[in-house]
This record gives structure tokens, sequence and C-alpha cells, in this order.
């Protein structure tokens, strides 16, 4: 027979009297240092010790520096003390070259991408990565980015790329490539809300500088021909992102904020200012029923009267993923076959998931469920806007409003990316749209 | 194909007729709002000087189509073919001027097949319609020899010399920001360098570049022997197009030496001098190329 005996570590009083990091080479020891730190010193008992190097271990993973961090709690023997500990923190550093190759989907578009990369260039945490991808949709991007943490934090980071991208606008029927530079300064922020919501997000600043080309097709229309040709925008814009969904291709509680603002001008000659935000939220009811709300709106604006706004800025609408019942950029004003964008949008999107029936109990099956949705939502331009407000005339945005409803199923993909697979009746539609009426399949990250 | 009496120059047709049949071309009218976008005035000295531009909007013209003239920066990256000028007629985009020929031809050869419509047209129409096919495939290759020694003699001079590349980084600077003017204006001196080497021109020197000018000047000398057009006894669309490019031998500078070296060609500079007394006023009243 076997005695077994529960030990309560909390009880067990101890302290660490040192922490001794082996297997590093190029990390530098500050850097190492500040992301142990100091809290491990002051745990009063196992547990806390327990804990504090499970915090550490984290840490060091997320500075992407090791391949594999190992923690080992041993008695301390060159004290007399039985209460005295040492950790022991093995690490294996990343390889001075990397390389990965791997698939990624984007919205209703896969794509191959290969890269080689240097980890941990000058010992804090620095990252070199030169990537090339090839999608569907003839979409080939060259990216050369250089990362770097602010202040060592790897929660906060600096980031510069170089990249040359084509990608092909078939609903448009222009083709298009950018060539030029980002930089990046990426925060993070937390607050109580009503001291009762802990609200984390990211605040993102950007510049870019990108040389655009745009080349129309054989046949497209002359709205699209006549902007063919080369511009350079220079612009700086802020993303504000707070994300509490517990699932992000398929969500069951939590909301969802993201919030982007350019301003384009600043040099080059394509100038505008620019809003958009996304916006969902998720509740599930009687452990099964898990109803959804979205709402997504922009507007762009051009900073002088006399400069038209470019289809490659304009707003779409449209989309296995937008407003289903539609085809791509099928919704807003078109001229021979080409989908020309508009100014200013607004979607909403009420769904409904279920698990399959008579399957609700079996958690395995959580990533396939029953979809039941309805979209509505317009797109106008500018001019309609100010004559909408001057006449106070709310029929023009009604007379431009489309609604489609459907159902079908939704597969989440990991926690990346979701497919769909619907049955869409487009009900408010106008002459010139695009509809997809019927079965619709859509794959991709961001879905509204 | 549509079934038509007359067969066509047809150099336009591969970029529309996979699109539109030749006889829904033919029927439509001329569009009335037509425009010919062509390229800024600071860009016009980088495309041959100007001479397709001025052949097109002298062409249209003496055919009596009405059209609106418009400087884009951005013409040859609006044409289908990558080359401007362009012209818009209705739903059709049009590059070039031996396609902006053909597809005026086109409309053109359609209303005066109707006889009511003759009469209206007697005087303006042009005989490169109504010739047999021998002697359309005749005008395709002059139209081709006039077009392929001038633009590289153009593009030899242009390209090599410290004054023309002044003058066209400026129109660069003109229409692009920086440093997109600096850009674009390396991408085409390097494109257009590499095209002047795979033609054996970028390494030649300057007198064998005049020579080989003048050889292919007095070929055209010894055709126009007896005769007051290239084709004979009346105009053409060749014509137009050798007027066009010895128009901006006269207006250009730094063509001065080409010029002078047509001076002994006695019938070439005749047959200049003549069309000139035509020709002036158009591209005076329309370009307002004083």
């Amino acid at each position: 027979m076997y005695r077994t005996k529960t030990i309560d570590f909390s009880k067990v009083k101890c302290y660490v009297k040192s922490v001794d990091i082996t297997g590093i080479e190029r990390s530098n020891d500050d850097y190492i240092r500040k992301h142990v730190g100091h809290e491990i010193f002051n745990s009063g008992n196992f547990e806390d010790v327990l804990e504090k190097s499970q915090e550490i271990r984290a840490r060091l993973l997320k500075l992407g520096c090791f391949k594999t961090v190992d923690i080992v709690i041993d008695a301390d023997n060159s004290e007399k003390s039985s209460k005295s500990y040492k950790v022991l923190v093995e690490v294996e550093e990343q390889n001075p070259v990397g390389g990965n190759i791997h698939t990624s989907i984007g919205n209703n578009e896969g794509s191959l991408s290969s890269a080689v990369y240097l980890p941990n260039i000058f010992g804090k945490g620095e990252r070199l990565v030169a990537e090339y991808t090839y999608g569907t949709s003839n979409h080939v991007d060259y990216r050369v980015s250089y990362t770097n943490p602010i202040n060592q934090d790897p929660d906060k980071h600096f980031n510069a790329s170089a990249f040359r991208t084509s990608n092909d606008f078939s609903w448009s029927k222009y083709k298009q490539t950018d060539s030029g530079f980002n930089i990046d300064i990426l925060t993070p922020f937390e607050f109580m809300l009503r001291n009762k919501y802990h609200v984390k997000g990211t605040h993102l600043f950007t510049y870019e500088a990108i040389w655009r080309n745009l080349i129309s097709y054989m046949d497209s229309a002359f709205e699209i021909r006549e902007q063919s040709g080369h511009s350079l925008k220079s612009s700086i814009k802020y993303t504000n992102l707070i994300d509490r969904r517990d699932h992000t291709a398929l969500p069951t509680a939590g909301g969802f904020l993201k919030t982007t603002i350019e301003l384009a001008g600043l040099g080059g000659d394509v100038k505008f200012f620019r809003y958009n935000s996304d916006y969902q939220y998720t509740k599930t009811f009687f452990n099964y029923l898990t109803t959804q709300f979205s709402l997504s709106e922009g507007l762009i604006l051009p900073l002088k009267k006399s400069d038209p706004i470019s289809v490659i800025d304009k707003n779409f609408l449209g989309g296995p993923l937008s407003l289903r019942g539609f085809k791509n950029r099928g919704a807003g004003p078109h001229s021979d076959d080409c989908s020309l964008g508009s100014d200013v949008y607004c979607l909403a999107g009420a769904h409904l998931y279920t698990p399959l029936p008579f399957l609700h109990k079996n958690k395995k099956l959580n990533w396939l469920k029953t979809h039941s949705f309805a979209n509505i939502g317009y797109i106008l331009s500018n001019n309609q806007i100010k004559q909408m407000i001057n006449e106070q005339n709310v029929h023009i945005m009604i007379n431009n409003t489309r609604l489609s409803v459907g159902t079908g199923i939704v597969i989440g993909f990991g926690n990346i990316a979701r497919l769909e697979l619907n049955y869409v009746w487009p009900l408010w539609k106008l002459n010139g749209d695009k509809i997809q009426n019927g079965m619709q399949f859509g794959v991709g990250i961001n879905f509204n | 194909m549509a079934n038509l009496t007359e067969s066509y120059n047809e150099s336009f047709l591969p970029l529309i007729q996979k699109y539109y049949s030749l006889e829904a071309i033919a029927r439509e009218p001329w569009d009335q709002n037509a425009i010919l976008f062509i390229p800024t005035n600071q860009q016009i000295l980088m495309e041959n000087g100007g001479a397709e531009t001025f052949a097109t909007v002298i062409y249209l013209s003496v055919l009596n189509l009405n059209f609106e003239i418009k400087r884009v920066k951005n013409v040859n990256e609006m044409s289908p073919s990558g080359r401007g000028p362009l012209l818009k007629c209705g739903k059709y985009s049009i590059g070039e001027y031996e396609s902006i020929v053909n597809f005026s031809n086109l409309k053109v050869f359609f209303l005066i097949s109707s006889q009511c419509q003759q009469k209206f047209f007697k005087g303006n129409r042009l005989l490169g319609n109504f010739l047999e096919s021998s002697k359309k495939n005749e005008i395709k290759t002059y139209l081709l020899l006039i077009q392929k020694s001038y633009s590289d003699t153009f593009n030899y001079f242009l390209w090599k010399s410290d004054f023309a590349q002044n003058a066209i980084k400026k129109s660069f600077d003109c229409d692009y920001p920086w440093p997109l003017n600096v850009i674009l204006y390396w991408n085409e001196y390097l494109f257009e360098r590499k095209y002047l080497q795979l033609n054996n021109l970028w390494d030649l020197k300057r007198d064998r570049i005049i020579s080989r000018f003048r050889e292919v000047n007095e070929c055209l000398n010894k055709k126009l022997s007896g005769n007051s057009y290239l084709m004979g006894k009346n105009l053409t669309e060749v014509d137009i197009l050798l007027y066009s490019f010895m128009k901006v031998l006269t207006i250009t500078p730094l063509f001065a030496e080409l010029k002078a070296s047509l001076g002994d060609l006695t019938n070439l500079n005749f047959y200049f001098n003549e069309m000139d007394q035509k020709m002036e006023n158009i591209l005076q009243n329309k370009l307002d190329l004083s």
C-alpha cells in the first residue's frame, strides 16, 4: 500500500539566494538581467518561487532571443540554512541566422511566404527579417524589416520596413505596385474602466512613404484608366486596438475596437484625411447561442477640393466576409464592370452562431458552427453626404442602403482565420451592384 | 471579323477586337465629345519632340472630326499601348498615331460608304483608305520607316545631350514631387539607354548617327521626285507623320544639326514647305504652336 501526502507549497518557507543563467552567448547581460528581475528574491515560500520562476521563463521566451528556456530550482548547498534555494535558468539561444517557410490566409486569398531572419543581432532583442511572399490574385511581396524593442521592453517596439508589393484588383480592373518604406512604433496601454473592467490595448504610430504605380487593364473603364500612373503618398497613421475577444476567428465573448486615423500630404502628391473604425461585440447565452454585433465605418476627405481621391485610396463595400451577398467591392458605383469605390461607408452586421444540431455537447467541435446573419450598409460620396446634410434629406442614405440575410456554416482555423460557406439573399440592392445570390464562400482574417 | 468591302490596316485591332467587334466600332457615330489626351508642354520634348501629337492633331483636323485636347502628365500610362497620344471616343480608348488613324478611318469610311455622306466628305477623305492593298502595305512600311528612323535619331540626341537632360529633369520636377521625380527620371534614362544599346546606337558617334539619318531622308527625297506626296498625288497619313517629324526638326534647337544635314535635299525641303503652308494653321489653332 502506498501512502499519499499533499504538500502545500505555500507553507514551505524558503528564499532564493541566487539566480544563475547559463547558455548566454550573444545576448547582452543587462538586457537579460532586466527581464529576470528581482521579484523572485522577495519570495517567502516555495509556491511564490514556482510562480515567479514561470514568469521569468515567460518573459525570457517573449524576448525572441531563445529557442528554449528551462528552469531548475535546487537547494543551495553553500548556505547552512535548509530554506535557501538557487534558481538555474538554462537557455538555448536562437541561431544567428534562421529561416522559415509558411502559408498564411488573407481575405479571400492565400499566400506562401519564405523568410530569412537574424534574431538578436546586437544582443538586445533586435531582429532583421527578409521575406518573400507569393499569393493568389498575383500578390507578390518583397520586404526587409528591422525591429528593435524600445527601452528593452519586448511589448514596445520600433520597426522599420522597406518593401515592394504588387497586387491585382480584378474587380476594379487594375494592378497596383507599391514600393516604399514605413516606420512603426508600437506601445501597449492599459486602464481600468469604471473601476470594473481592465482594458488593455495597443497604440501604433506609423509613418509611410509609398511610390504607387497604377496600371489599368486593357479593358478598364476610362475612370480607372485616367488614374493610371505614378503617385507618391507620404502619410502618418495612428491605430488604436483593443481586443478582448476570447478567440480571434470564432469569438464567444468579448469586444473588439480598432480605430485608424491617417493624414496623407506630408510631402508627396497624395493628400487626404482618412478615418476607419471597426467594432465587434460578442456574447453567449445559455452556453450555446452566441450573438455578435459588428459595426464598421470609414470616410476619406481630400485636403483640397481640387485634389481628387485616387481609386487606390477609396473605400469599397462588398465581399463574402463583409457585406455578404455581394461580390468583392460589389456594392457602390461601377463603370464598365469596374468598381470605382466611394468616400464614406458604413456597415453593420448581426450574427447568431450555434453548435451543430445534436452535437452541442461535443466540445471538440467548437471550431465548427452554424451561422445566421443580417448585413446592412451604405456607401456614399462626400457630395452626397453634403447634400444629405444641407437638404436634411435622409432618403439619400436610405436609397443607397443595401441589406442581405443568410445562413450557413463557419469554421475557425486555429486562432487566426475563418472560413464561411453561406446561402445569401441580397434583399436591398441597387442597379449596377454586383450581387452574389445563393451560395457564397469566403475565407479570411477580418470579418464583419 | 466584320464583313466590310475594304481591308483595313488593323494595327490597333488586337488591342480592341478581343472586346469589341469591328462592325460595332464602325457603326457607332463619332463621339462629338471625343478627347485627345496629349503630353504636357514640359514632357513633349521626351515624346519625339511632340511629332506624333502633331500628326494626330493634324490628321483628325483634316478629317473634320470634332475633338477636344487635354494635356495630362500620365498620357503614356493611360494609353493601352503604353505610348501617347490617347484618343477617347465614346467607350474606346486608342493610343498612338497609327492606331488612332486606323480607328478614325474605320468610322469615316463607314460614313463615306453610305452615299448620302459622300458629298460632305468630298475633299476631306484621305486616300490611304481607298488605295489597293499593296499601296496600303507600302504606307505601313513607310510609317514604320519614318517612325523608327526619326524616333531613334531624336532619342539619341535627347538622351546623350546634357542640355536636353536638364530640360527632361525639369519636366519631371514640374509633374512629380521629390523624390519621385528623381526615381522616374532615372527609370526613363536607364530604359532609353538600354533601348539605344540594344539597337546598337548608344555607342555610335554623332556623325555616324547623322549620316544614317541622312540616308533615310535621301530615300524619301528620291520618293518625292516628281510627286507631290509620298504615295503619289494624294495626301495620306504617312505624309502627315513625315511633316510632323520635320516640323519638330524646325522648331527644336536641339535638332539644328539634323536639320542642317537635310539642307541639300531639295524635293524634301520643297515638300516640307508646301505641307507647312497647309498644316501650320492647324497646329497654331489647336496647339497654340507659334
